[in-house]
């Protein structure tokens, strides 16, 4: 789920970047520590949308290193993924246990237990070492292709998020090829 | 030693670095003392004091607390200073100021103490100016590192220091020295309580002992004193009675720690119990104790045995030979009458003070189902396996236990069968054993645990444990709704709750201290069954939800076997492979499988590997597809071969090899191995946790060259400006705008600017003398001035086997002459480019894909589909498909090919070649039909064309082309010269000699294009 929402982060500045360029340095590194970063509870934080002069509190000068700590509230674009939540996916590695899918910085496992029963081995298709393929072999998730799928669960630790999806429901599974990618 | 302990004593022994910090101290406090003698209030004088001995206490290193000890003496100095002049009301109400103050600052303070240990800066005041210049060149080493790696924002110093700060606790010379003495077992306590007596005595009389602490370790009948000096420690001795003042000895250095090392009380074993045997060549054998001798020291055990046949049809010399050095005998059954068809002697023999009677044979006793029967003293000899959780017996080692000698008959098997069953219960007992020893509870629950309930009204109802009683649990329940603050359940009626999709930690059992994300949950017969990836491996293991603990934790595989661990670079030993090294991906319990640099795995024993190379690996660089080099941590993208197009983090070197470490490949561990020539490095490459590349690397670490400088590195250049103009050299650094060059006949190395040096040739040898080549100033060349591109031109050389397939790459400045003049230079369109703009860091990859469309020679050339490296399932993450489109990848290849000066092998056939002659575009054939370029091949200079009007392709060189289709209004077009190459849209009027184009939304801020007709085609 993409959302907006006002955060605050802390900057630490060495007295060098004092001077008519303060304000545009802080949030120049608001935007550099903050986005692309995976901010545990709110999600990935896509874009810094915008950082007030008026939300720069004024700085406390830290003891020992006359460094100076700035609390900065600002406005920021964020994905999170939700439980229960349908994504399209492209597929990135397959494996034996399942596969992998990117959904932007998020990466996805559906393991071979949440693919359909046609695919995994239970009523025919299965894992040929580069795809799985369906009984019919009329589908064939591959690196590349698009799936959509229903994030189970995730977790967020060491700067990313990490979930777990399924395809084993209606109107998920394949819904690209991947054949157009592939072909540049 | 521990340190608190010295608290107790005040010492006199400060190292001088302390002495002048502590004056100030002493003098302030003095003064308070003095004018708050005629003022009732005792608070100053009496929190003074506090601080001062706060201080004392202080001089030994106690980390914690030092940060916050200057700025309380500076306060007091000012209190006392206020004190001095203010009158006594204005005393008292600047003194609650300030005490506010001091409560406020106090807290903002330890907050920064906190933010800097998180951020990793520690800093002392008291630490000797080295360490802090050392921790200025590391902080800003740090900062130049998370500014290669922007965007990423991970830095890999928490493992650094984590690892580091535990050795330096260790007692040094520096450090007090420990004297130990004997004295009469059982007073130990006594004793040290006395020496604490008389320290507190002489410190109230004015003169502390000279020592630092005295304490009674684990061991009986001696007490250790800790303190700088010998004399001073006598001093504090003498007149203790009952201590024998003779025996005094000092203590090395190394064994200091072992003083306080805590040993576990040993459990007494019970019979049938299982325990593991700890000699050779039994060692880590299951076996069971059959009985406990008397006093619980000893016990009869029983296992399985290791009988090596062979010795018997052996000489003797030889037999005595293997059984010191040769391979250890198998687990097997004794059997009498194998033993006895290869010639062993049998004989009767019983276990000293018991009457059954046992075959006697090569000194042990064997039952009659097969099993060697031992009398073995206990933590010596066989230790119990509950003791440490990995000590675990699996379910292999109870089958293996159980398992019948073959020939039995089919009676036996399937009593077998039956015992599987119980061989389960049994170990499902010893795991729960295991758990609820460590654990609070049985169910494996613990404070802040999730639990949810199974039974009664409430079932269903999921919160959060705040308290575990005997056999209560009270639980907050998540959703607040429900109006209930707290509820109590009996044990039984909740179950730990783990959501899918968690990342967590097993606690205990077979997979103990495993880390994964649980993929699913089951309920089978009312146990809910976790399955996890792990970490480590990406392999699939079932394991309990009451073993599992949520937790950020990745394992790093404390697997060690004989000193080698997991990932652990060796070297293997053998006469056929002096040179094979080897990365261990699987640690067994006896042996490991080890990928060698060819690829293989093996399976190898400690005893075949001939040590470590992990630090030669950290030291060695090897250098990449661009040349640039690579190091241990480093990501790389694999360019071809087995692995072509996964990425990986360097885990270690070895000469040309690499071997990658990837997360997402489940085989070995996820390690793979690669030549080093065939991967490009990914600047800024995501690396996580262990694998964060270490901030020392000692010797190897220097400036890493600029990936937009140009990758001079290792480059022989010549000097055309200043003052070693005409000097020869190669380039050992760079920087963004200066190249460092060791000089062929100085001895000496010189900084000079990047537009003073002149491409000559690399260690590959001469390249082609084109000194615009080497130009960087992209102000004056067009395509050519791409650096990166430049950089990554080179190295084609020297994998072609011809020098002259370089020439069509370096043949591009007279394109760049066609946009020379242009004032927007920045817009030239290379193929590359467009990553740069997402990322700098894909330089090289970009790069290698422009060149596989020019230099068709490469050897690397296999890949076709060119693309592949910056199709937006690559690693960039910012890259759009759209971009793809942007950017086919022949187009750049024909623009560069056909302009150029004719040189080599693109020379021979490009004389009517024009710039136009690219994928898409619509051309007029000589036969006058009209045509549309679909594949154009660079090599051959021919495409194939689809005729307009339809028909079948046929096959086109650009000589067969009158010139290219003018496009009319509302045709696409593709600008293929200019300031503007690259850019397409659709044509909305010709004016003159300019064309108006408008570009697709959101492809600029301009929807409007001016170009001249000339440069644009229809597509």
């Amino acid at each position: 789920m993409f959302y907006v929402k006002s955060l605050e982060h802390q900057i630490v500045l060495q007295p060098i970047h004092f001077g008519p360029k303060l304000y545009a340095t802080i949030k120049r590194l608001v935007k550099e520590s903050v986005e692309g970063v995976a901010l545990p509870h709110y999600g990935y934080c896509v874009k810094v949308l915008g950082v007030d002069d008026d939300n720069v509190k004024a700085g406390v000068i830290e003891y020992d290193t006359g460094d100076v700590c700035y609390t900065v509230q600002y406005e920021a674009l964020l994905f999170r993924p939700m439980k229960n939540e349908v994504l399209d996916a492209v597929v990135t590695d397959i494996m034996s246990l399942g596969f992998y899918a990117a959904v932007g910085p998020l990466k996805v496992f559906v393991h071979m237990s949440k693919m359909p029963a046609d695919m995994n081995g239970e009523q025919g298709g299965g894992f040929d070492g580069n795809a799985w393929v369906s009984a019919d072999e009329e589908v064939k998730i591959e690196e590349k292709c698009g799936v959509r799928l229903r994030i189970l669960g995730c977790t967020a630790d060491d700067g990313q998020f990490t979930a777990v999806g399924t395809m084993n429901d209606e109107f998920l599974g394949m819904i690209d090829t991947g054949d157009e990618v592939n072909a540049f | 030693m521990s340190k608190p302990s010295a608290d107790l004593f005040g010492s006199d022994s400060d190292s001088d670095s302390d002495a002048p910090a502590k004056k100030p101290v002493a003098t302030s406090s003095a003064n308070l003392d003095l004018s708050s003698s005629d003022d009732d209030s005792d608070a100053p004088p009496a929190s003074s004091k506090k601080r001062s001995t706060v201080d004392d206490s202080d001089s030994d290193s106690d980390v914690q607390s030092r940060p916050t000890k200057k700025p309380k003496n500076v306060e007091n100095f000012f209190e006392a200073e206020a004190e001095d002049e203010g009158s006594e009301r204005e005393y008292t109400e600047a003194e609650r100021q300030a005490e506010e103050l001091d409560a406020n600052a106090l807290a903002m303070m330890r907050e920064q103490d906190r933010r800097r240990q998180e951020g990793g800066s520690t800093f002392d005041r008291n630490a000797s100016v080295e360490d802090v210049a050392e921790s200025f060149v590391a902080r800003h080493r740090r900062e130049a590192e998370r500014k290669r790696a922007q965007g990423t924002g991970i830095s890999g110093s928490d493992f650094d220091r984590s690892n580091v700060s535990q050795q330096a606790l260790m007692p040094g010379v520096e450090d007090p020295k420990v004297w130990m003495f004997k004295c009469k077992i059982g007073q130990e306590e006594a004793l040290v309580i006395q020496i604490m007596n008389k320290a507190l005595a002489s410190a109230a009389k004015g003169r502390p002992l000279g020592i630092t602490a005295a304490c009674a370790g684990k061991s009986r009948g001696i007490i250790y004193v800790e303190g700088f000096s010998e004399p001073l420690c006598n001093e504090a001795v003498a007149g203790i009675r009952m201590l024998m003042i003779y025996s005094q000895k000092i203590l090395p250095i190394n064994d200091m720690t072992s003083i306080m090392e805590v040993t576990c009380k040993r459990k007494p074993v019970k019979d049938g119990q299982w325990v593991r045997l700890t000699r050779q060549p039994f060692k880590g054998d299951l076996a069971r104790v059959e009985r406990v001798l008397q006093d619980g020291n000893r016990c009869v055990v029983k296992y399985v045995p290791r009988i090596d046949l062979e010795l018997l049809r052996m000489p003797e010399e030889k037999a005595k030979q293997r059984k010191k050095t040769g391979p250890k005998p198998r687990k097997r059954f004794y059997n009498r009458t194998e033993i006895g068809d290869a010639g062993g002697r049998i004989s009767t023999g019983k276990l000293p003070g018991f009457t059954e009677s046992y075959d006697f044979f090569d000194n042990q006793l064997f039952d009659a189902d097969g099993y060697c029967i031992r009398e073995v003293s206990l933590g010596t000899q066989v230790v119990p396996c509950e003791e440490k959780r990995s000590n675990l017996p699996t379910l292999e080692e109870f089958q293996d236990f159980r398992k019948k000698s073959k020939g039995e008959d089919g009676v036996e098997e399937e009593l077998e069968e039956n015992q599987e069953g119980t061989l389960i219960d049994e170990l499902s007992k010893l795991q729960q054993a295991g758990g609820t020893s460590n654990e609070e509870q049985g169910h494996g629950i613990s404070l802040g645990d999730t639990v949810v309930v199974v039974e009664g009204d409430l079932i269903n109802l999921k919160g959060k444990v705040l308290q575990i009683d005997e056999n209560t649990v009270k639980v907050a329940p998540l959703d607040t709704s429900i109006g209930i603050s707290e509820v109590e359940f009996l044990v039984g009626q909740v179950r730990k709750h783990i959501e899918i999709g968690s990342h967590v930690k097993v606690l205990n059992g077979r997979y103990s201290g495993e880390t994964g994300m649980i993929h699913n949950i089951v309920d089978r017969e009312g146990e809910m069954i976790a399955f996890l990836m792990t970490d480590m491996t990406s392999k699939e293991v079932s394991v309990r939800v009451s073993q599992l603990t949520v937790s950020s934790d990745i394992s790093t595989g404390q697997k060690r076997l004989d000193g080698y661990e997991l990932f652990d670079l060796v070297a293997i030993a053998g006469e056929r492979s002096r040179n094979e090294v080897g990365i261990i991906v699987k640690v067994g319990r006896e042996e490991f499988d080890v990928i060698n640099q060819a690829g293989n795995v093996i399976q190898i024993s400690p005893e075949q590997m001939r040590g470590k190379r992990n630090s030669n690996s950290l030291r060695a660089t090897a250098l990449d597809f661009g040349n640039l080099p690579v190091r241990v941590g480093d990501s790389v993208n694999v360019l071809d071969g087995e692995f072509k197009n996964k990425s990986g983090t360097i885990k270690h070197i070895f000469r040309a090899f690499l071997f990658l470490h990837s997360q997402t490949m489940s085989k070995n561990s996820g390690v793979f191995v690669v030549k080093s020539t065939v991967c490009s490095l990914l600047a800024g490459g995501r690396t996580k946790g262990s694998e964060a590349p270490k901030p020392s690397m000692g010797a190897g670490r220097q400036a890493r060259p600029n990936p937009n400088g140009g990758g001079k590195m290792g480059k022989t250049v010549t000097i055309t400006k200043g003052q070693w103009k005409g000097y020869m050299g190669i380039v050992t650094n760079e920087t963004e705008q200066h190249v460092q060059v060791e000089l062929h006949s100085r001895p000496k190395k010189v900084f000079v600017k990047l537009d003073g040096v002149k491409v000559k040739g690399d260690k590959f040898g001469p390249t082609n003398d084109d000194g615009q080549r080497a130009n960087p100033n992209p102000a004056n060349q067009g395509i050519g001035a791409e650096t990166p591109y430049m950089g990554s031109a080179t190295p084609m050389g020297g994998q072609t086997p011809m020098l002259g397939g370089q020439t069509p790459v370096g043949g591009q400045t007279p394109v760049g002459g066609n946009f020379g003049g242009d004032e927007e230079e920045e817009n030239v369109w290379v193929p590359g480019s467009m990553d740069q703009s997402i990322d700098s860091g894909s330089v090289s990859d970009s790069s290698s894909g422009g060149l596989m469309q020019t230099g068709s020679t490469s050897a690397l050339s296999t890949d076709d589909g060119t693309g592949a490296e910056w199709t937006p399932n690559s690693n960039f993450a910012g890259e759009s498909p759209s971009s793809a489109a942007f950017t086919p990848s022949s187009v750049s290849g024909g623009d560069f090919g056909m302009d150029t000066p004719l040189s080599g092998i693109s020379g021979a056939e490009g004389g009517g070649v024009k710039a136009w002659f690219i994928e898409r575009v619509y051309v007029t054939g000589n036969d006058g039909k009209n045509y549309i370029l679909k594949s154009v091949d660079n090599l051959s200079q021919t495409a194939m064309a689809q005729p307009v009007e339809g028909g079948a392709p046929v096959e086109l060189k650009p000589g067969d082309c009158s010139g290219r289709l003018l496009p009319e209004k509302d045709h696409n077009v593709l600008v293929f010269r200019g300031p503007e190459v690259g850019a397409e849209g659709r044509l909305v009027v010709i004016d003159g000699n300019d064309a108006i184009f408008s570009k697709p939304e959101g492809e600029g801020e301009q929807d409007f294009k001016i170009v001249e007709v000339s440069d644009i085609a229809r597509v």
